[in-house]
């Protein structure tokens, strides 16, 4: 929607046009209320009709869990720098499941809405924030499993205190990459064909079971330059104390984060004008 | 106030001002695969053919009005809504807007089958922007509108169509605006209920409120649309007191009584 152009006590003036910029970074502040309620929304949804209800974010990251741990540790020798290996890959998996789910979501979430978005004069940025949200309730789950871990099996380092930064950067990622493939979906629908393949194929190469330092020579270069390679390094270090993290694929995994951000804004901000004509 | 030099001279209270709003779409399919195989071959452009919803549509709507917009299917008026709804934005033009629009397009836009009556009127406040106490002043007016108050936590899938589209008129009746936009949403419901909306319409235009109406339904129009505007082809016909408009619209339509399709 766009935003009154005099504030005084007369009915505020709109003006719609295509030559109007319509979308302001406030918008993200100024549309918190709908934002919200999209993720409260999103999160009754879910657990609504299900026998297990809310149990199953407990069920689903604990049957990844046990599918990595089974992929990666069972079959090889996983090299953690010393860090035992249930708290290593429940931090790698904390980013990965946050991510996974608001991709996967993020991906249909225009279609999905379709009838807010053409019947309606819902802000979409309220679309993408609210989608968010309502992926926090796993997140939390994720993140509770994963401080009562390593508080039982390995302590905390003083850089455990840089948490909130943490988890700030992977809410701004996972921000910016739903910003991309929401509003590229809307567009070109292949990207919804494509998610589920990125996804799955996601987790290999990513070292959420396993870590960068003892990952095979030919994928060190593909993994420095997974943005979510440092991102984790960056969790394992602070959280785990993890020995001589990869500063380099923290710095790249930064600096696409910013990237990810500015470009995510663009595309979003220059197809979000005519979304209702696209789903 | 707005600056004055916003306004045309002669008309000094508006609630809409659209300003050669033209609206164009392509035809045919966006995208596809053939599509972009042909856009492969060297030499071979794919031409849009655009097509013009709207075309150089320009009209105002004083305060206070109950307007009607009449047109076949496929004469721009649900794209029109869009547009003066801010759902989607003119290809070229302007439309200016005083004051806060709350459009019902379609009977249980925004709602959530998922989530019950109570929870989806404040998920549509929020999405129109209002605030949570503006939406709990209004919720008394709209569950008595509606006729729902033993249904209002139940989720919204166990309504009948019927339900669903009293507390989507409610919904839209009852929140705070200063002008209302309807998209032949009243064909939908039966006979008392649309009389109970029609009566409430009239009620909020008495109390100085904008109405914009949307139908092909000539004789509902008449009865309560002041003003008027026949929409054809995505071009304005005519604009003027509704009688005329109606008159003018009934008499090309017997002219002309091919069907236009969309």
């Amino acid at each position: 929607m766009a935003r009154a152009i005099d504030d005084s006590s007369a009915p505020a003036h709109y003006v719609l046009g295509a030559s109007r910029r319509r979308l302001n970074v406030m918008d993200i502040w100024g549309t918190r209320n709908v934002a919200w309620m999209i993720g409260v929304r999103d999160v009754k949804a879910k657990y609504k009709q299900a026998a297990l209800g809310p149990l199953w974010l407990i069920i689903a990251p604990l049957g990844l869990l046990g599918a990595v741990t089974v992929a990666f540790s069972g079959v090889t020798d996983v090299d953690t720098g010393g860090i035992p290996y249930l708290p290593f890959a429940l931090a790698g998996l904390t980013v990965w499941i946050f991510i996974q789910l608001s991709l996967t979501i993020g991906t249909q979430l225009l279609i999905t809405n379709s009838q807010l978005v053409r019947r309606s004069p819902l802000p979409r940025v309220a679309l993408i924030t609210g989608s968010l949200l309502g992926n926090l309730p796993p997140f939390a789950v994720m993140l509770t499993l994963l401080i009562v871990v390593t508080a039982a099996v390995h302590g905390f380092p003083v850089q455990a205190l840089l948490l909130p930064l943490l988890c700030a950067w992977l809410f701004a990622f996972t921000f910016a990459a739903t910003l991309i493939v929401a509003s590229l979906a809307a567009r070109y629908r292949d990207l919804v064909s494509a998610m589920p393949l990125v996804v799955q194929a996601g987790i290999f190469v990513t070292p959420v079971g396993y870590g960068l330092q003892g990952a095979p020579a030919n994928i060190h270069t593909l993994l420095s330059l997974n943005p979510l390679t440092g991102m984790i390094e960056a969790w394992r270090w602070s959280l785990l104390d993890m020995p001589d993290p990869n500063l380099t694929v923290i710095a790249v995994s930064l600096v696409s984060t910013v990237l990810a951000l500015v470009v995510g804004w663009r595309i979003f901000g220059r197809l979000e004008v005519d979304f209702a004509d696209f789903v | 106030m707005p600056t004055s030099s916003e306004r045309p001279a002669d008309q000094p209270e508006l609630a809409l001002d659209c300003r050669h709003v033209t609206k164009a779409y392509r035809l045919g399919e966006t995208l596809s695969l053939q599509r972009s195989l042909r856009m492969l071959v060297p030499g071979h452009s794919v031409v849009d053919d655009r097509f013009r919803a709207l075309d150089d549509v320009t009209f105002s709507v004083a305060r206070g009005d109950f307007f009607g917009i009449v047109g076949t299917n496929g004469s721009g008026k649900s794209t029109l809504t869009q547009t003066i709804s801010g759902i989607t934005v003119p290809t070229s033009g302007e439309v200016h807007i005083w004051g806060r629009v709350l459009p019902l397009l379609e009977v249980g836009a925004g709602f959530h089958d998922e989530l019950t009556g109570r929870e989806n009127v404040f998920l549509l406040g929020a999405i129109l922007g209002l605030s949570g106490s503006q939406v709990r002043g209004a919720l008394d007016a709209i569950v008595a509108f509606s006729g729902v108050e033993r249904h209002i936590d139940t989720p919204m899938k166990r309504y009948s169509s019927g339900m669903k589209a009293r507390l989507s008129f409610g919904t839209a009746i009852c929140f705070p605006a200063e002008t209302y936009v309807f998209d032949e949403v009243l064909a939908v419901v039966d006979e008392e209920f649309r009389n109970q909306c029609v009566a409430e319409l009239q009620r909020l235009n008495a109390a100085g409120r904008t109405i914009i109406f949307m139908s092909h339904d000539l004789d509902l129009v008449r009865e309560v649309c002041r003003s008027g505007m026949w929409l054809d082809k995505g071009k304005v016909r005519l604009v003027g007191s509704m009688q005329e408009v109606a008159r003018a619209y009934h008499a090309g339509a017997l002219r002309h009584a091919t069907p236009v399709g969309g």
